[in-house]
């Protein structure tokens, strides 16, 4: 059976699973790690660098390391997300074609679908070196209150990285599997998920090997980065106060600070105490350093992201009632993402459920292992595993002024279908268009639009007279479709929304190929660094040669030093091109030293 | 240990297929030399195997049911059934779970009447597993909820979440993801759609209240007349009001899934080329229950070929009758008319039709070519 990789693509870290043998694990990459940072960088030479790599230069390459480009993905460009991040990202963000985003690094501008592609790429290329074959499938994991166009997007992301994503899940679904997988549970828990980017609670009822999502619920734009951002400003304001310089106006300094205040953040979830010490964080235009030298406490941070929590915990509430559930009714809590090690946030969830979160499961893992185990559910029919999902999002169509009426309440499993019918409004009306939008607001213009199309050639009629049935449906691969039907000529438009994507096929076709010359080219660089390696590797061989020939030479000493002028003249050659010759011409020098090298070593043996 | 002197034979009843463990070459080679009338000594020495080997084989084989020995008492290894099991011809993997008991509906498996083109279509899905979507999917719209779900109402909510847990597992169409499986697909679909419905209803006390309410009173207007029927509750529930709809008792409930099943077996018997079942399933059918389009089905089905236009002439006069607007049905009976040759009898009928609709072009040109032709 076909191995399908599950992808964890999480707006700090990324990480990747497979089930082997029935047994889910997390693949480490080269370094090691479970996870990968989920940050691409373009250094001054044009190359790509991803995760680790990429985070180690991002103090002294700000401006082209992208990072949390998770909060970007699928977004409109006039969007208060977006806004947010063009003020607190060093990198550079700008309008794309289609209202979208892109990021421009270096000379080039990249949409986000191929941000995360590429990281996307790193992860198939950590399980690839694991698994010793290219993975062709993957489950990929979103945070469940991604809308679709952002589901689109990180479906695109695996086409340029030439993945083929069989399903995108939802993040605390994903952890749930992890949770229930293998044995025989029986319960409703609640999966509290709060991770660099994200917010997300879920609620879902375990029996016999199906996971059914009762409610779920969150906030895109609340997480890990939101808790680094507090202390930033707090660190900020404070060395403001002392200097009177802002320190987020210092590209370099900037990038300290979020070092430090994602470092303290962390070891303030074990200890009491953090000390901050950024010496040369600025240098005035007299010269003289400045240093920040301060200490954070646990206090002090729970006090600068107490509302962030409280957010969280509203947000369950609301789930809860949403879902006619109670805390008695919720048998385990599941916590996922780096940040619910804040012992402060375990503490407001045990207090919010009445009853200690299960450590059962490992907040960064967990979400990996269940895609993994999706895509093995997926494609193996005895796997006695059933996921019962839910869209995310209410899903109806525009009604006369302006007005919006749901056909898929939130919260419904799919794959599921809905039909109403609805009546013209004008005299003599004879087409209607059909705006298709997701989103709870009564007012249409304040949902997402997914897509429009006009059904025309009604008879002529008085209003109210003409009927339309309209019909949603959603496959078990998300996908929606919408039709309209005349039902007095049974005439029929319909479209399928997946053409939200930001991206045309034309572009992503672009992207595809634009992705795959890189990757020819930096082979192709590797390659021509191998060839260098080996002829400087000669060239130190033979003018060895050359230094001792008069004391080993035991040949002719006329024919040896003809040839060792000979060598020498090959070496010359080989070192004035070494530095610009493309590859073949490479291969071309490196024979010839080849012959020469042989050559030589023949005369000074006297054969 | 085997007596030499037996004779080992094949059991046909037995698929290899069917088999959980696949008998090795050695094993397979030495079962194809079994004939019935070979000792186990002289297989022994025809084996190539070897004594040892080929007792050993032949113990395996007799253990999985393959080969029966006489004299020797075959020690299964295992609790799976299969292995000593005749098993249908299906794909093991389709039979992961144990299948489901359908006996609880009005025609379960047993004695429902399977259209055999669906049973023999080539898509990769086991014949237990069709025949459950084939007859599920069939009675979709004659069940309610809670027959649905094979629970009593008054079942609590643990009963409903397993029963839609066990439905859940079993017609998910993620249990054949990326399979094309032809009209299977959009079955397994529907089936779910009415899953999460009907667990929609029952697992919420509000809907669950409402809906148990319009089921009571749709039951007691049939039963005792106007007892409760007088003070029905206004249904105001969208799907409420659909899944009553036209269902309202168990006695019309049987009857048209009846209706619905002779029906679908007078097609399958037409697409076999049998006239005479094909016309005796649909007068059985219309018996039951007088559908305009149902007879002109008929009629045009019986039609194509020549020695049933006398039987089509029939249904198309039946569709009319009981529809006696029916356009269609009567252009097909002018149809059948001028292929019997009776032109002044298809005229009058296609004149009804211009009565019925004076701007039918159809009609209208047949009346000229026939008066043209009349002339």
């Amino acid at each position: 059976m076909e191995t399908v990789i599950g992808i964890d693509l999480g707006t700090t870290n990324s990480c990747v699973a497979v089930v082997e043998a029935g047994t889910p694990k997390v693949i480490p990459n080269k370094g090691g790690y479970k996870t990968t940072p989920s940050i691409v960088a373009v250094t001054e030479s044009g190359r790509r660098l991803v995760g680790q790599m990429a985070k180690r230069q991002a103090i002294t390459n700000a401006k082209h390391t992208v990072y949390a480009s998770k909060r970007l993905i699928g977004r409109k460009w006039g969007s208060s997300a977006v806004r947010h991040c063009i003020e607190t990202c060093p990198y550079e963000i700008v309008p794309g074609p289609h209202d979208d985003v892109r990021v421009r690094l270096r000379d080039k501008e990249y949409s986000l679908p191929e941000i995360s592609s590429i990281i996307l790429q790193e992860m198939k290329l950590v399980a690839e070196e694991y698994l010793e074959e290219e993975p062709q499938k993957a489950v990929v994991t979103v945070p469940a209150y991604f809308t679709d166009s952002q589901r689109q997007a990180t479906k695109d992301a695996g086409k340029i990285a030439g993945l083929d994503i069989i399903r995108i899940i939802n993040e605390p679904t994903a952890a749930a599997l992890a949770y229930g997988f293998g044995e025989d549970v029986d319960k409703t828990v609640a999966i509290y998920d709060l991770g660099g980017g994200t917010f997300d609670i879920s609620l879902l009822d375990i029996g016999s090997g199906v996971f059914d999502v009762l409610s779920t619920a969150g906030d895109t734009f609340l997480g890990g980065e939101d808790f680094d951002a507090r202390i930033i400003e707090y660190l900020a304001y404070e060395f403001a106060r002392d200097h009177e310089i802002d320190l987020r106006k210092d590209e370099m300094a900037l990038q300290r600070l979020r070092d430090a205040a994602e470092k303290a953040k962390m070891q303030l979830s074990s200890v009491e105490e953090s000390e901050i010490s950024l010496p040369f964080l600025f240098t005035q235009d007299d010269g003289e350093a400045l240093h920040l030298q301060t200490t954070l406490t646990r206090e002090k941070l729970e006090e600068l992201v107490a509302d962030l929590i409280q957010r969280t915990i509203k947000i369950c509430d609301a789930t809860l009632q949403e879902a006619g559930l109670t805390n008695d009714d919720i048998d385990d809590v599941i916590l996922v993402g780096g940040m619910t090690r804040m012992p402060r946030i375990q503490q407001e969830v045990a207090d919010f459920f009445e009853k200690s979160p299960s450590k059962k499961v490992h907040p960064d893992e967990v979400v990996g292992i269940g895609a993994a185990i999706q895509g093995s559910a997926l494609m193996d029919e005895d796997e006695d595993v059933l996921l019962l999902d839910v869209t995310p999002h209410s899903l109806g169509i525009m009604v006369h002024g302006g007005g919006y009426e749901k056909l898929i309440e939130a919260n419904s499993t799919i794959p599921t279908a809905e039909s109403h019918i609805f009546t013209t409004v004008r005299d003599n009306q004879t087409s209607v268009k059909i705006v298709v939008l997701q989103g709870e607001s009564e007012r249409a213009e304040e949902n997402e639009l997914l897509g429009e199309f006009v059904l025309s050639g009604l008879r002529s009629a008085p209003a109210g007279e003409v009927e339309i049935e309209v019909e949603f449906s959603i496959s078990a691969d998300g996908i929606v479709s919408v039709s309209a039907t005349d039902l007095e000529t049974g005439k029929e438009q319909s479209i399928t929304v997946t053409a939200s994507s930001d991206l045309t096929d034309e572009e992503i076709d672009r992207m595809i190929q634009e992705n795959e010359d890189y990757l020819m080219e930096v082979k192709r660089g590797e390659e021509a660094e191998q060839q260098r390696t080996k002829i400087r590797k000669m060239i130190r061989n033979i003018e060895k040669l050359v230094q001792r020939a008069d004391s080993t030479a035991s040949g002719d000493p006329e024919l040896v030093t003809q040839a060792g002028e000979r060598a020498s003249d090959v070496v010359e050659q080989a070192e004035e091109n070494i530095e610009d010759a493309d590859i073949e011409e490479l291969k071309a020098i490196s024979e010839r030293l080849e012959r020469a090298l042989e050559a030589y070593k023949g005369v000074l043996q006297g054969t | 240990m085997f007596d030499e002197t037996a004779t080992p034979s094949q059991n046909p009843d037995v698929d290899v297929e069917s088999l959980s463990e696949t008998p090795s070459s050695d094993e397979f080679f030495l079962y194809s030399r079994i004939d019935g009338q070979t000792t186990v000594k002289e297989l022994c020495t025809r084996s190539g195997l070897g004594r040892d080997a080929t007792i050993e084989a032949l113990e395996r084989l007799a253990d999985v049911g393959l080969v029966e020995v006489p004299g020797y008492e075959p020690q299964p290894s295992g609790p799976d059934e299969s292995r000593s099991q005749p098993v249908d011809e299906e794909d093991s993997a389709d039979e992961s779970g144990d299948g489901l008991d359908l006996s609880y509906l009005p025609t379960p498996p047993e004695s429902f009447d399977f259209p055999e083109d669906l049973l023999d279509l080539d898509v990769p899905l086991g014949d237990r597993k069709r025949r459950e979507v084939i007859c599920i999917h069939d009675h979709l719209d004659d069940l309610d909820h809670f027959e649905f779900f094979g629970v009593g109402r008054d079942a609590d909510r643990g009963e409903i979440k397993r029963a839609y847990f066990k439905l859940s597992k079993r017609f998910h169409p993620d249990k054949h993801f990326r399979k094309e499986l032809g009209p299977y697909n959009d079955m397994l679909e529907r089936i779910f759609q009415q899953i999460t419905k009907a667990h929609r209803i029952l697992s919420d006390p509000k809907r669950r209240q409402t809906y148990e309410a319009s089921l009571e009173d749709a039951g007691s207007e049939e039963t005792s007349g106007s007892e409760h029927g007088a003070g029905a509750t206004p249904m105001s529930h969208d799907e409420v009001e659909s899944d009553t709809a036209g269902a309202s008792d168990s006695g019309t409930k049987k009857r048209n899934a009846a209706f619905a099943q002779l029906v679908r077996r007078a097609k399958s018997s037409a697409r076999s080329g049998d006239y005479e079942e094909t016309t005796e399933h649909f007068r059985k059918a219309l018996s039951l229950k007088r559908d305009a389009d149902v007879a002109l089905q008929a009629a045009q089905l019986l039609k194509q070929t020549r020695q049933h236009r006398e039987e089509a002439l029939l249904f198309a006069r039946a569709a009319i009758r009981i529809d006696d607007d029916h356009v269609e049905a009567r252009m097909l009976l002018g149809d059948v008319l001028e292929e019997m040759g009776r032109t002044e009898e298809a005229m009058a009928v296609y004149r009804e039709v211009r009565q019925l609709d004076k701007d039918h072009r159809a009609a209208s040109r047949r009346l000229d070519t026939l008066t043209d032709t009349s002339h």
